[in-house]
């Protein structure tokens, strides 16, 4: 009796996707399921619009990214494990801080720019406006970050990476990005003294 | 103590900056767009973007090469030989360096003397023949 099973891409249910691992769904993208694609977008799109927001981008170029990066996704899933044998989490993040990194250097600088009087501004203010100027300042002082430090803070303080993982998307060592992350929260930390009640 | 009361609002600090949300239709966007063929007609014949993209690299490819083969010297060298140059002052040069002729300013004068010294020769080289003909009037 033939053993030999073509695998059928699985039909995914949309509507209970929270504990399909990323690699069979990675695995199903390659064999060209369109449901498996939508379960990942579901599952990364905000999250790649963030590190592109906090990276500096703004929201379009933020939409942008996120776009990019999961279409590049459907036409390469297929080389995910030739690609060094990465966690699918890791390999996503890489790919989307690459198309953010080609946008960040088409634009040279930064958009967002330190107001000199913001604080200023935050006497006095209501809790919901302070947290939004706060917001601001935090933003402005991030995208003043080297490139590296910036990419450390976002992936192991935001989307909870680890130093290992985020060494994978850096392309350096878990203890490389232990340094990039302390270096990142010192610089914050002085330039965001500053700011009267920002800290 | 008071350097984890720091990282502490540090955290606090970096937790304000916050992202807001995507647009609420961009995943069915981004899902419309793998609907989207790949494969699209060039010249009756189904291709692949990919393999447009090869096609159009490997042409850009070739065209860089086949101008720089043009402007090599081998182009001077097979161009010459395959198209002689016949314009009438390289011809009157030629024939005047070929050729022990009083100089002429005229250059119609020396062709019509050129001609008439080939004619001349001609003539005897017909005399010299003849003369080893029995059959001759000579």
């Amino acid at each position: 009796m033939c053993c030999t099973v073509r695998r059928e891409p699985e039909r995914i249910d949309t509507q209970d996707v929270s504990d399909i691992p990323d690699d069979v769904l990675i695995g199903d993208v390659a064999a060209g399921d369109r449901d498996a694609f939508r379960v990942l977008a579901q599952r990364y799109t905000r999250l790649f619009y963030a590190v592109a927001i906090r990276a500096g981008l703004d929201r379009s170029e933020a939409e942008d990214v996120a776009q990019d990066t999961l279409l590049r996704v459907w036409r390469s899933a297929d080389t995910w494990r030739r690609d060094g044998g990465a966690s699918v989490r890791t390999w996503l993040y890489r790919i989307a801080w690459n198309i953010c990194t080609d946008r960040l250097r088409q634009r040279k600088r930064p958009m967002v720019e330190l107001p000199e009087d913001l604080a200023a501004a935050t006497d006095g203010a209501d809790k919901i406006m302070q947290d939004a100027q706060r917001g601001r300042i935090v933003g402005a002082a991030m995208a003043e970050l080297p490139e590296r430090q910036r990419v450390a803070l976002i992936l192991c303080h935001y989307e909870g990476l680890s130093h290992t993982e985020a060494a994978g998307v850096l392309g350096t060592t878990a203890k490389g990005v232990e340094g990039l992350v302390g270096r990142a929260r010192q610089e914050l930390a002085k330039r965001l003294k500053k700011y009267k009640g920002v800290l | 103590m008071d350097r984890q009361d720091n990282d502490m609002k540090l955290d606090r600090a970096l937790d304000a900056f916050a992202v807001g949300e995507p647009s609420a239709d961009l995943i069915e966007r981004i899902v419309a767009k793998t609907a989207m063929p790949d494969d699209v007609p060039v010249a009756g014949f189904m291709m692949s973007r990919p393999l447009i993209a090869k096609a159009a690299m490997m042409m850009s490819i070739l065209v860089v090469i086949v101008s720089v083969m043009l402007q090599m010297p081998v182009r001077d060298a097979v161009v010459s030989n395959a198209v002689p140059d016949m314009s009438v002052d390289r011809f009157v040069n030629d024939v005047l360096a070929s050729a022990d002729f009083p100089e002429q300013d005229d250059p119609v004068a020396l062709l019509e003397t050129v001609a008439q010294e080939r004619q001349v020769d001609r003539f005897l080289d017909q005399v010299l023949d003849a003369d080893d003909d029995p059959n001759s009037l000579f």
